[in-house]
């Protein structure tokens, strides 16, 4: 198990934003974490990424427990976390970006660019992405900046990739770009917790589902045991509907 | 096809150079005017020496605004770093050598000083940049009047402390050595890289385990050191540390910053290229005063530049965009 979290409860002021909340990820696999705005979903993701910690509960990291006080700790760990928008230089060539803070260097002190680039070119086409890397990020469209902090995951060999609304403001190829992008991961045998409020957009490359409502897991449910994103929606219905 | 790439390339080197071409077209421009003035080789020599010390806090600014911040406090960095370093230099024997190597660190030690003083508060403690440097434009500059309320001469000081910038060509050299070497660490070295990065988007840095706040704080005593350097610049040209030594010197530097190129909302901006637009302030200065062009004339143009200084900047910034975007 890759991890495990247990009985994790927090609070806003008199807010329950999560409500006992246990989740296990394997190693490779693909959560698809639904729920509508406010049910639980970002704070979650904002734990296991540093950013806020939990009231109680409990953290396994490859079966040691762990606690993830920043975003440094949680990168220590191989989590690499893509927030809404956010995690990108935009006046930065893609290559710098995807080495950002973490440049290789030679004599100490100087970046090595052409490794830099040479890298990132590699990794895009891997993605397959046709951008140079020394495009500036902010002509990048939205879906190829997710492949970017993509393959910044993959180039820093992460073990789990956390993507908060990924594909949000996104055009239908964009979406589709995410997806591939995913597979790419589950290839590279990098777990993903992927968050959306739209499960069409997670549908197809998910291997389990968990839909969180009010901050409560209400579902948990293996990508074999349903056949269509049609089913999968009226069984949330009727559980909501309980 | 090809023919197109090198269309787009050519406009981004123009772009990204046009401070360069403004400098020969104003130059180009006065030579038409007044030929046998400006064609001799000892013109474009003055011109360069003249703008040397409103170069060096043109770059002094430029790297504040790299970090998305900026200094209004730069030329009273000047006034206390000459008044602090020439009182201490001044109860200094003459000709040790140790006065004379004094006379070349202590500028640049109390000016790493000063600018940490403006880091510590921007970067450290997160005190907004206006008010912060507005407050230091103004102590500095009483606190160098409190050191000594007169101007200070060449013959009361060590030579090193003049010399360093009184002969132009000696001056162009060193000045030379300096925007070549930071030039190469804001580009090459990752502590540059991340000086432009806390610029670009400091919650990114964050998230990705740069400490901005100290990031900012270095940014500003390396500002510091160029304003050092300026010191001695102005102290060589003007033969002293004259009491109102670099006064109103902050906005030139700003205007000359953002025609050669640096963005104003932080990230961007090339050391080499800034001093291009030094050296456009220079020429104009220098035209205009050889052309008999009365002071306050002379004012309402360099105000005229600044407001010109963000034209000149969108015109770049919409060229080099139409340049750099994917086709």
């Amino acid at each position: 198990m890759l991890l495990s979290v247990k009985n994790i409860n927090k609070w806003f002021g008199k807010v329950h934003a999560l409500k006992n909340f246990n989740l296990d990820v394997r190693r490779g696999e693909i959560i698809g974490l639904l729920g509508d705005n406010g049910a639980g979903k970002s704070t979650f993701i904002k734990i296991i990424s540093g950013l806020i910690q939990p009231d109680t509960g409990e953290i396994y990291w490859e079966g040691r427990r762990v606690k993830i006080r920043s975003v440094q700790d949680s990168r220590k760990l191989g989590i690499e976390t893509v927030f809404q928008e956010r995690g990108l230089i935009e006046c930065f060539p893609i290559s710098k970006n995807i080495f950002l803070g973490r440049e290789p260097v030679k004599f100490r002190f100087f970046m090595n660019l052409g490794e830099m680039n040479a890298r990132a070119g590699e990794l895009l086409k891997q993605l397959g992405m046709s951008v140079s890397p020394e495009q500036e990020v902010r002509f990048c469209s939205g879906g190829e900046k997710q492949g970017v902090i993509v393959a910044r995951a993959m180039y820093f060999r992460a073990k789990l990739v956390n993507l908060d609304e990924p594909t949000r403001a996104l055009s239908v190829k964009g979406v589709r770009q995410v997806m591939e992008f995913v597979k790419r991961l589950k290839e590279n045998n990098i777990s993903c917790i992927f968050v959306t409020h739209n499960m069409y957009h997670v549908y197809p490359v998910a291997d389990r589902f968990v839909f969180l409502h009010r901050g409560e897991k209400i579902l948990e449910i293996e990508r074999d045991e349903i056949s269509s994103p049609e089913e999968l929606n009226d069984i949330i219905v009727s559980r909501i509907a309980e | 096809m090809e023919l197109k790439r090198l269309k787009r390339r050519f406009g981004l080197f123009f772009a990204n150079q046009l401070a360069w071409f403004l400098v020969v077209l104003f130059y180009l421009g006065f030579a038409a005017i007044k030929p046998h003035a400006f064609l001799n080789s000892e013109i474009p020599v003055f011109l360069v020496y003249s703008s040397v010390h409103l170069g060096l806090l043109v770059l002094a600014e430029s790297v504040a605004l790299f970090t998305g911040n900026f200094d209004l406090s730069i030329e009273s960095q000047v006034a206390l770093i000459g008044m602090a370093s020439g009182v201490i230099l001044m109860s200094l024997p003459k000709e040790l050598i140790l006065s004379n190597v004094l006379g070349i660190l202590l500028p640049i030690l109390i000016g790493f000083a000063l600018g940490l003083i403006n880091g510590t508060f921007v970067g450290l403690l997160k005190f907004n940049p206006f008010l912060v440097t507005l407050g230091t434009y103004i102590a500095y500059r009483g606190a160098s009047l409190l050191i000594r309320p007169q101007s200070i001469w060449a013959r009361e000081l060590p030579p090193s402390f003049i010399n360093a910038g009184a002969d132009p060509v000696i001056t162009i050299i060193w000045f030379a050595i300096v925007l070549i070497a930071f030039g190469i660490f804001f580009k090459y070295t990752r502590l540059g890289n991340h000086i432009y990065a806390v610029g670009g988007d400091p919650e990114t840095c964050k998230m990705m385990g740069i400490p901005s706040g100290r990031i900012v704080f270095i940014a500003f005593g390396i500002v510091g050191i160029l304003c050092g350097l300026a010191t001695l610049a102005y102290a060589g040209f003007n033969k002293g540390i004259p009491i109102n030594i670099a006064l109103g010197a902050t906005f030139p530097a700003f205007a000359g910053a953002v025609i050669g190129g640096v963005s104003l909302s932080g990230g961007r901006g090339s050391l080499i290229n800034a001093f291009a637009g030094a050296l456009l302030v220079g020429v104009l200065d220098g035209g205009l005063t050889m052309f008999n062009i009365s002071p306050d004339a002379r004012r309402v143009a360099f105000g005229m530049l600044v407001i010109g200084a963000i034209a000149i900047d969108r015109y770049r910034e919409r060229l080099r965009d139409a340049m750099l975007r994917p086709v």
